[in-house]
């Protein structure tokens, strides 16, 4: 082979139309610099160090790459660093609160989830999560959990106790009124 | 690679349109990016990109919008801006009470993380034989608003379309709105089908978008919307001219197919085969025909 | 809050929370792509053609090639005996022989495959060259712009047809295996006539099977990190001294990984370290494919002197990594007047795609399978797999056996029509009972009850008021010009537990449990956790075999530097062999600590029976305060158990006679279905799943595992279906043209367990990790047939084949 390595590792150039944006990431206000079409799931995982966000298909197929942006679940792999100038995300690890000793209190849907066998290999579990929190939030209905998380591709579990999970959190939200809106109006 | 695009991001019209206007001057087009749902598609699995593109995200206070237009009287269509997405569409009452052909449409494009990102105005320029939102629109006779530096100008949908993958937009010009007219607000006889590989995040692999009114029991002002099954979504001509003035009764499958066939030339792909798309074209619209009937 | 089950209650059998649960919801599971890493990228440059010969490789212009760490198959030497010189003393066995050894091979069952092609490529999509750079984008990109250039050969694309003289490229018939097995006058011909002469019924069918991709949610990944001495640093030659090979990534069995490293890098057992990150599924799809990642990997490493991270995106990962093999089964049946099955003929053929890899025993099992779970006097099965130049076919749960028992299942239905008996009156006329063989020759001497199974599956479902409702629905729809129609289908099955025949002897697995510093007891064991939950039946298996509390164990994560070997986490092994070794290897923690005499309390229980002999899972011997106060002072005090085979288990892998698996897991699953025949779409209104398990060692993770491979059943029936372009490469490698099922797309599947509990396994438990994939798919196309009223026999029944058959004349079958 003619081509012999480098020994050296080559600089790693800041594209030429890189921008910098400015966000709000789980509650917290961020800055980072990127060109604009790079992906934000890249974004999150390697330059924010957010790996709980996963890469499943890179084609918005999969949903295991599922953020809140703005309020509404999307596939971070499709959406390009420039269009979160101003957003605010949400991400798998800003569901989670801390009590009074600092110790991590789960979502309730990341409770049931626990609880009902919602996750099983775990990769699809966080963008899973995501946008069952969002539905939970938004009070829609129970019924609905399999054509709202449609999206969200899972192959160990075949779903039943996925569904079962939002369900509980979906019920458990409206219990408790947790929720934005009245059940039933999407 | 993506790295190297050149992106801008106007936040207001006229500096959109004065953007839009130096490219296509200086011959290389901006290319105006909304949802990029099947933008970052396309560059994930290394297509051609266009070199330059233009963000819409800071338009929202202008091209968001749903609104009546000319104003706010219930005799008039609705205005969907260019950056109105499917969720946002759904949430309007309006749209399932009187426009369940698009409704229907905008609930199964994708799933819900899509239907977040999507807008109408990308999938009309996207052009995809395939689209979602498009056949809904063509059959209520939408209008696409497109507006330059020089000048605003509207194309009916079913026009817009000038070959596989190409638009009658020209490269100074931003579809700001989609109107739909007043005459097609509450129109009876609106079906829609979509035969997708599966429930939700599928893309179609034959669809039928259909309004079917009658008039003293016979088919007037039709519109036959074909999906998957051309180089671009279509309206028929022959089958609805078939259809005009018919009464139900005097409709043969046969009949259909044969017209069909006048219309539509369907192809085998990755998703499905032509003889699947042009068989169960016919019985959609046998069947929206039987489902329309008073 | 990490543990439901109230103090001292025994953990097999609760509902305990998964113990890799919380940091899943959480979010901070690490996967290896999310590990911390500073090292450089690998990416893969793929063969174009489906078989040819390098001409030449070119790098086009673009990426700058003086900044990539480039590897080829002449990089890797041929002659091991050459590498080490004076140093071969550290090197394994053959590195001291004189026997040429090419290091350029995937060790597995036949030393075909290599890690990059020499010369001659046999599938697309085969790794070519191998790319290393800093950064990830670059290097993906750089690999595009590599071009191989080749003449190419002429190839098999169909392995149902006959390979002319130019096609041959391996052995004289492309065949890499084939079995026979016979039963009864299936030995000899002219009896065999007699039996086929004097049936009321003989029924014949061709069924065939589609390949099908494991889809795993997380792309296969490896990081590897090859040490080298410090003489070797130096040079970009093949190191010289012995060095270590450092793999972790997404793997079901890193024992294989290790034996792979150990032959690609000649070095012995204690220079290779293995470590399994967390997995996000596999399927059988992480059994052998990562050996071949994490050679390529270490090659880049080895090369670049930088730990090197290869992560698959989705495409490169369906173009390349194994698949479901695609089968062809000829079925021929005779049955008496009230539909006896006096004897089956099976002819199998599955394609094993370009290399050999794991189909010898992909088909050793469908062979095992192909009869059923059927009393049958006279069997005579051939099977055989053959070469076909696509990516290998390999693992996919199921392994071999979903293929045949699809076939027969089928065929059953279509001889209950012929005999005019309904589909689960066939059944119960031929189920297997207790003292009556399998085709084997296995006698079966557990009690089953099948017919009484399958009774409560179909009572579940309300199988027989559907089955008189649909029909009269049917012919409702069919007077009125409705377009929909109904059906329910049954399937009745057994899966084989653990290793076929003498393979658990020959793997030889083994457990160690350990005391840590801080007294909690370590299970250490080869098997992975992938979602099944593997880790927490461990734990459980551990808790109840000690009494004491699940915060009282550990489960290691697998690390061949830490763990014993234990076997792969395949063939539905690991909670049924390797978990009754953990509670083996806690019998000999105990044993130790009471020869120590450090136990000072009362022992609770008078049998002296282990407890992992035990079904009941109820034997606590000693106080956990007293056990965990004795355990706290013993720091690495270790106990351990190694595989003995039940007494019985006696295996001819010549004839196939004998007893394939010491136990079987049994099922019977229903469906129902409603098919809209305007488009051909089916819909799944209803589906049950009911087994026999020996033992459920906990419900909620049982169930998942029963419902996640009944989904995947149901997409390989009716929509997943891998499309293969004009070099035999798969032209839907990506997840939206090859379509899973979403949640929309399945009903809540109904599951029920019947438990007897088995003598070998913890507790009495059985495997069903790949039970669940078996029956899904005659039971779903039964119930569409039923609906159609037509005559499917291959599948994925996707609406495009069923209009196709639908429109067919009478009496012609697909």
């Amino acid at each position: 082979m003619s081509h012999s390595p480098h020994s050296q590792p080559p600089v790693r150039p800041v594209p030429a139309g890189a921008v910098r944006i400015a966000c709000t990431i789980n509650g917290q206000a961020r800055e980072f610099v990127a060109a604009p079409m790079r992906r934000l799931i890249d974004v999150l995982r390697d330059d924010l160090g957010l790996v709980g966000t996963k890469e499943g298909c890179g084609e918005g197929e999969c949903g295991a790459c599922s953020i809140l942006l703005d309020g509404q679940p999307v596939n971070s792999c499709l959406i390009p660093a420039i269009q979160v100038q101003g957003a605010n995300l949400t991400t798998i690890e800003g569901l989670a609160s801390r009590d009074t000793f600092n110790k991590t209190v789960l979502h309730p849907v990341q409770q049931a989830f626990l609880e009902h066998g919602g996750a099983q290999c775990g990769i699809c579990t966080p963008g899973m999560i995501v946008t069952a929190a969002w539905m939970v939030q938004t009070g829609q209905p129970a019924a609905d959990v399999p054509k709202v998380l449609a999206g969200n591709l899972c192959r160990c579990t075949g779903y039943a106790h996925i569904v079962t999970s939002v369900q509980a959190a979906v019920e458990a939200g409206q219990a408790a009124g947790l929720t934005e809106r009245p059940a039933g109006e999407a | 690679m993506l790295a190297d695009l050149e992106v801008v991001r106007p936040t207001t019209l006229a500096q959109a349109f004065g953007l839009l206007s130096l490219s296509a001057q200086d011959g290389e087009p901006l290319r105006p990016m909304a949802g990029c749902t099947d933008l970052m598609v396309d560059a994930h699995f290394g297509k051609p990109m266009p070199k330059r593109l233009m963000d819409l995200s800071g338009l929202g206070k202008d091209l968001k919008k749903i609104e009546w237009f000319p104003g706010d009287n219930a005799d008039v269509g609705l205005r969907l801006g260019a950056l109105c997405t499917y969720a946002q569409a759904l949430a309007e009452p309006i749209l399932h009470r009187d426009l369940s052909l698009l409704a229907q449409a905008s609930a199964v494009v994708g799933a819900t993380q899509i239907q977040a990102r999507g807008t109408f105005a990308g999938n009309v320029e996207n052009a995809s034989p395939a689209a979602d939102g498009v056949p809904a629109l063509m059959a209520l006779d939408a209008v696409i608003v497109l507006q330059s530096a020089a000048g605003q100008r509207r194309v009916a949908l079913d026009h817009y379309y000038s070959g596989y993958r190409q638009t009658v937009r020209r490269s100074d010009e931003l579809i700001v709105a989609i109107e739909i007219p007043s005459q097609s607000i509450g129109k009876p006889g609106q079906w829609w089908r979509k035969v997708g590989t599966r429930s939700y995040q599928a893309i179609t692999k034959v669809g039928l978008a259909a309004v079917l009114p009658r008039k003293d029991g016979q088919l007037s002002d039709v519109r036959v919307v074909a999906v998957a099954m051309a180089p671009s979504i279509l309206r028929c001509q022959h089958v609805e001219q078939f259809l005009t003035a018919r009464a139900q009764a005097q409709i043969s499958l046969d009949q259909l197919r044969a017209e069909i066939a006048k219309d539509l030339k369907p192809i085998d792909d990755i998703r499905s085969k032509a003889t699947y798309r042009a068989e169960v074209f016919a019985r959609l619209l046998e069947q929206a025909l039987r489902q329309t009937a008073p | 809050m990490s543990d439901k089950t109230a103090p001292g209650k025994p953990h097999v059998g609760s509902q305990m929370i998964r113990t890799d649960g919380r940091d899943k919801v959480l979010g901070l599971t690490q996967y290896v792509d999310d590990e911390a890493f500073s090292g450089w990228h690998g990416a893969t440059v793929r063969s174009p053609v489906a078989r040819g010969r390098i001409r030449s490789i070119r790098f086009l212009e673009g990426p700058d090639w003086r900044q990539f760490v480039i590897v080829d198959a002449r990089d890797i030497p041929r002659f091991a005996h050459s590498i080490h010189g004076a140093d071969a003393s550290h090197g394994p066995a053959e590195a001291g022989q004189t026997a040429d050894v090419d290091l350029n091979i995937v060790k597995m069952i036949v030393d075909d495959q290599p890690y990059l092609v020499r010369d001659e490529i046999r599938h697309k999509h085969e790794a070519v060259v191998l790319l290393a750079h800093p950064d990830r984008d670059l290097v993906r990109w750089a690999a595009t712009r590599v071009h191989i250039e080749v003449e190419p050969l002429p190839a098999v694309l169909d392995y149902r047809q006959q390979a002319s003289p130019a096609q041959i490229q391996h052995g004289k018939d492309n065949i890499f295996k084939a079995y026979s097995l016979r039963k009864g006058a299936g030995e000899q011909e002219d009896l065999w006539q007699k039996v086929l002469a004097d049936a009321t019924h003989v029924v014949s069918g061709v069924y065939e099977t589609g390949a099908q991709e494991q889809a795993y949610i997380e792309p296969q990944g490896i990081v590897a990190h090859v040490e080298l001495a410090p003489e070797d640093e130096a040079h970009g030659r093949w190191p010289q001294k012995p060095f270590h090979v450092h793999i972790r990534g997404s793997m079901q069995c890193p024992y294989y990984v290790h034996n792979a490293m150990k032959h690609l890098f000649n070095q012995p057992d204690d220079r290779i370290q293995i470590v399994q990150t967390a997995t996000g599924g596999g399927f059988g799809g992480k059994e052998d494919y990562p050996s071949i990642i994490a050679g390529h990997a270490a090659l880049l490493s080895w090369k670049a002197r930088q730990p090197v991270k290869m992560i698959y995106d989705r495409v490169e990962d369906m173009q390349s990594t194994t698949k479901r093999h695609p089968c062809q089964t000829r079925l021929t049946t005779a049955l008496d007047a009230q539909g006896r099955l006096l004897a089956l003929e099976a002819q199998v053929l599955m394609d094993g795609g370009a290399y050999v890899t794991l189909s010898p025993v992909v088909l050793s099992r469908g062979t095992i399978h192909a009869a059923g779970p059927y009393s049958i006097d006279h069997v005579r099965i051939d099977a055989k797999v053959v070469l076909s130049n696509t990516a290998p076919n390999g693992a996919f749960r199921g392994f071999g056996a979903p293929q045949t028992i699809f076939a027969m299942e089928r065929h059953l239905d279509r001889c209950a029509k012929q005999v005019g008996i309904s589909p689960a009156e066939i059944r119960r006329q031929n189920l297997i009972e207790p003292g009556q063989s399998l085709a084997t020759g296995q006698v079966i001497r557990e009690p089953v009850a099948l017919r009484q199974w399958m009774q409560q599956t179909m009572d579940a479902l309300n199988y027989e008021e559907k089955r008189a409702n649909y029909k009269a629905f049917n012919d409702q729809q069919l007077r009125t010009g409705g377009p929909l129609r109904r059906g329910v289908g049954l399937a009745t099955f057994m899966h084989g537990c653990g290793f076929t025949g003498s393979g658990e002897v020959w793997l030889d697995s083994i457990v160690k449990v350990r005391v840590a510093s801080d007294g909690v007891v370590e299970v250490c064991a080869a098997n992975t956790e992938m979602g099944q939950g593997a880790q927490t039946v461990f734990t459980a298996i551990a808790a109840d075999a000690l009494g004491l509390d699940t915060d009282q164990i550990r489960v290691i994560q697998p690390d061949t530097d830490q763990v014993p070997n234990s076997g792969p986490t395949v063939a539905s092994r690991t909670s049924m062999v390797v978990g009754h070794l953990v509670a083996k290897a806690c019998d000999d923690l105990v044993r130790q600590v009471e020869e120590k005499g450090l136990l000072t309390g009362a022992r609770l229980l008078p049998s002296q029976a282990p407890i992992s002999e035990q079904s009941d899972g109820r034997g606590r011997r000693y106080a956990a305060a007293d056990l965990q106060a004795a355990l706290r002072q013993l720091p690495g005090l270790q106990g351990w158990a190694r595989y003995q085979p039940p007494p019985g288990v006696i295996w001819d892998d010549q004839t196939y006679k004998g007893v394939a698996y010491g136990t079987y897991g049994w099922a019977c699953y229903a469906a129902d279905v409603q098919v809209d025949t305007t488009t051909m779409e089916v819909r799944l209104l209803d589906f049950v799943a009911g087994q026999e398990v020996g033992r459920v060692l906990h419900p909620l993770l049982a169930a998942g595992q029963i419902i996640g491979g009944v989904v995947q059943g149901i997409g390989w029936a009716l929509w997943e279906d891998v499309v293969l372009d004009a070099q035999g490469g798969m032209a839907n490698a990506n997840l939206t043209t090859y379509v899973l099922p979403t949640m929309a797309d399945v009903p809540e599947i109904r599951t029920l367990f019947q438990e007897q509990p088995y003598g070998y396994g913890p507790f009495g438990a059985k495997g069903i990790g790949e039970l669940p994939m078996d029956g899904p798919a005659p039971a779903v196309i039964n119930a569409v047939a039923m609906a159609l009223d037509c005559d499917i026999c291959s599948i994925p029944a996707t609406p495009e084949r069923l209009l196709e058959l639908s429109m067919r004349p009478e009496g012609t079958s697909a």
